[in-house]
């Protein structure tokens, strides 16, 4: 009894430090986006100085002809569209390397396994010279389709599907006529939903992030995702944009969090239905 | 092992001789001799107008592309804001240049330009340049010429002054110091006065800033000679002003936080640091950044080593190189020249983006006479224009700057937190920075 009384008080105290380690930098994201450029250096960077959020909201949106609502639709374009298609390309990848046996197959898996472990960046100037042939360097598809692409994903979905899909509901589809294409989309993608919302959020907070990529391919700042804007604003030494950027970053990270709480429900809802049900 | 490795370090050093030696020949080759202005001028109008893509993130650029295509319609320019060198504009640059799409024109930090010319990413402008370099500063011409070839065009610099708390110095009677002996005496006699303020500080992670100070001195710390690099991080200036900072660092007389982080700004809006040796773009700099303490500040020559000479150093300045495989060279040189040296184009450029000019008369712009109230409306820029035309001539950067800066934060960063010798933190830095050379393949000469 008292050994776990301590236990639990010290971790408590544990998960309570993480915590705080975790937390402090957003707080400080939002303190320092309610301050003036002035006062970011000259008031203490963890408590409020004079409040000034409007003024910073009004400054993001206006900066550059009004630039950053459209970055952050870009990047929500990206991101959305971007996570879609790893997602499902991903699945029914991971499905047939799963359910259909076929000569490579375990070629195939090993060549996908062995694309996890090359770095994004390592690939981006090869990339940038295949773009560059095809024409789609500058335009949207430039960066959308490499991001259609996740390795990781196919690796995900194979493992789960084969835990979670059983070959006798396949086989019980088969028999009552349906299709391969419709047995995955109505039977296989729905047993796999929790690893696919799982792959979706993944695939989204990369994309969300990325930077490398669409700064090498695109040129045309109103097709920019809100990182390179933000790293442009950070970038000018002149006339400093300080504020804007504090206030920026904080306002692009609020559809992540929103992304994550509510698909986070339907990620558990979806655990818990499928253990009832399997 | 030591076979494969030996080939590798000989097939390395050929590549790496021949990228050199192809950047050359390209460079002449593409270049050739300038034709006759007249044949030029005639198949460009022939031609119909000649486009010219340019590259770039200096603030003001996009507005300078604007006037100079209102008002040259044979050569339009397309300019297109790419992200800051550091940040990827350089890679991305690159990668243009090897995927044949590069833009013409290319903002290239002075500190870059080596590492763009041995990737062979330069064309030789020498040919097109040579008659207007008059027009400019003529350390401004050297720092972008490389054994005899230049490969751009210089637009703006970073002279450096002293900028100082006026308020500060006049309540302690300190006289402004000329030299840095008169600096040094002054920080004993200020951190005596109140224990709670340092004259300056020295900053354990700003190689550019101390590039400045050695600069000044004289110091050359990349230089070529026939093919191979001549690297001399502790060449004499450089050892002489390391020691003169260990003696003010020994008897704890300098602020030492991070340059640009929070603490430093801090401290200079609490009064605790009362001067800074630093390039002209800081003016903007502190302005914006510590707005509290507008209207004390004021701004002296930098220090000098002997008393009754200015010899000044530079931090930073973008010229615009003509990347690889660029069609219309000479237009891309001429409106780089129209854009450093126009005297309307370049009042723009003070006015929307802070830049100070490298062209010899630039210094007498309208906007170099505006008074500043951040300095109690002291027309800093005047300082500047004085300064500007005492830098130092014989400056250098290498191809591996980004190695060497790593290099020195880490190892002056140690001295400064742990102690030690800023010396011996330097041959660390040499050391580095000829290793770093010679694994791109290049050769380095010994001395």
């Amino acid at each position: 009894m008292r050994a776990s009384m301590r236990a639990q008080v010290l971790t408590t105290a544990f998960l309570f430090v993480v915590a705080v380690y975790i937390l402090l930098p957003l707080w400080w994201l939002v303190v320092s986006a309610t301050k003036s450029g002035g006062d970011l250096f000259d008031t203490p960077g963890l408590w409020f100085g004079e409040l000034h959020f409007a003024g910073n909201v009004e400054r993001v949106m206006s900066q550059d002809g009004g630039l950053y609502p459209r970055w952050l639709l870009n990047t929500l374009i990206y991101s959305g569209g971007g996570a879609l298609g790893a997602t499902l390309l991903a699945a029914m990848a991971g499905y047939a390397l799963a359910k259909y046996p076929f000569r490579g197959r375990g070629a195939v898996f090993a060549v996908i396994m062995g694309a996890v472990l090359i770095p994004a960046p390592l690939i981006t100037l090869p990339l940038y010279l295949l773009e560059s042939r095809l024409g789609l360097l500058n335009t949207v598809w430039g960066v959308l389709l490499p991001c259609m692409v996740s390795p990781f994903g196919v690796y995900l979905a194979r493992a789960y599907a084969e835990a979670a899909v059983p070959d006798t509901l396949l086989e019980a589809g088969r028999i009552d006529g349906a299709g391969e294409l419709r047995i995955f989309f109505t039977v296989g993608i729905r047993l796999m939903a929790p690893a696919l919302v799982t792959l979706f959020l993944f695939q989204f907070v990369a994309i969300w992030n990325n930077f490398f990529l669409p700064m090498m391919v695109l040129n045309d700042q109103a097709l920019w995702p809100v990182t390179l804007g933000l790293v442009k604003w950070h970038g000018i030494r002149t006339g400093f944009l300080r504020d804007a950027v504090v206030t920026g970053a904080l306002i692009s990270i609020v559809p992540v969090i929103l992304a994550f709480v509510s698909l986070q429900r339907f990620w558990k809802a979806d655990l818990a239905a499928g253990s009832v049900k399997l | 092992m030591g076979v494969t490795q030996q080939a590798r370090r000989a097939v390395g050093l050929a590549g790496g001789m021949t990228a050199i030696l192809m950047a050359a020949a390209c460079g002449s080759g593409g270049a050739g001799e300038p034709g006759a202005p007249a044949a030029s001028a005639a198949s460009a109008a022939a031609g119909g107008p000649v486009t010219v893509e340019w590259w770039g993130w200096a603030p003001g650029y996009d507005k300078a592309a604007e006037a100079w295509n209102a008002s040259h319609p044979d050569i339009q320019v397309k300019y297109t804001q790419i992200e800051s060198g550091a940040k990827g504009g350089y890679q991305k640059m690159l990668a243009a240049v090897k995927a044949g799409n590069a833009p013409c024109l290319g903002q290239v930090g002075g500190e870059t330009l080596a590492s763009f010319l041995v990737e062979g990413a330069l064309e030789d402008i020498t040919g097109y340049a040579k008659d207007s370099n008059a027009k400019f500063q003529q350390w401004a011409v050297n720092s972008v010429t490389f054994g005899g070839r230049q490969v751009a065009v210089p637009v703006d610099s970073g002279p450096m002054g002293l900028y100082y708390r006026k308020d500060i110095f006049d309540k302690h009677k300190i006289e402004v110091p000329k030299t840095w002996d008169e600096f040094a005496a002054a920080a004993g006699k200020l951190h005596a006065a109140d224990p709670k303020v340092f004259l300056t500080s020295f900053n354990p992670d700003d190689m550019y800033g101390f590039s400045g100070y050695a600069w000044q001195a004289g110091a050359n710390w990349f230089s070529t000679s026939g093919d191979a690099w001549k690297v001399s991080i502790t060449d004499e200036p450089t050892l002489k002003v390391a020691n003169y900072w260990q003696g003010l660092l020994d008897k704890k007389l300098v602020d030492v936080k991070p340059a640009w982080s929070d603490a430093w700004f801090k401290d200079f809006t609490d009064g605790k640091i009362a001067s800074l040796v630093g390039a002209v773009w800081m003016t903007k700099v502190l302005e914006d950044s510590i707005p509290k303490t507008s209207g004390k500040w004021a701004v002296a020559p930098m220090p000098s080593w002997e008393a009754g000479t200015t010899v000044t150093g530079n931090v930073g300045g973008s010229p615009n190189a003509v990347l690889k495989g660029c069609a219309h060279p000479k237009e891309a040189v001429e409106f780089a020249t129209w854009l450093a040296t126009d005297p309307g184009a370049f009042d723009d450029l003070v006015v929307n983006g802070g830049l100070f000019p490298t062209s010899a008369d630039g210094t007498s712009l309208p906007a170099m006479k505006a008074p500043r109230p951040f300095y109690g409306d002291q027309p800093v820029f005047e300082v500047f224009s004085e300064a500007a035309r005492t830098v130092a001539p014989s400056f250098g950067w290498g191809p591996t700057t980004p190695v060497v800066n790593d290099a020195f934060n880490s190892a002056v960063g140690e001295v400064v937190t742990k102690g030690g010798s800023l010396a011996d933190a330097l041959k660390t830095v040499q050391e580095k920075a000829v290793a770093s050379i010679k694994d791109k393949g290049l050769s380095v000469a010994e001395g």
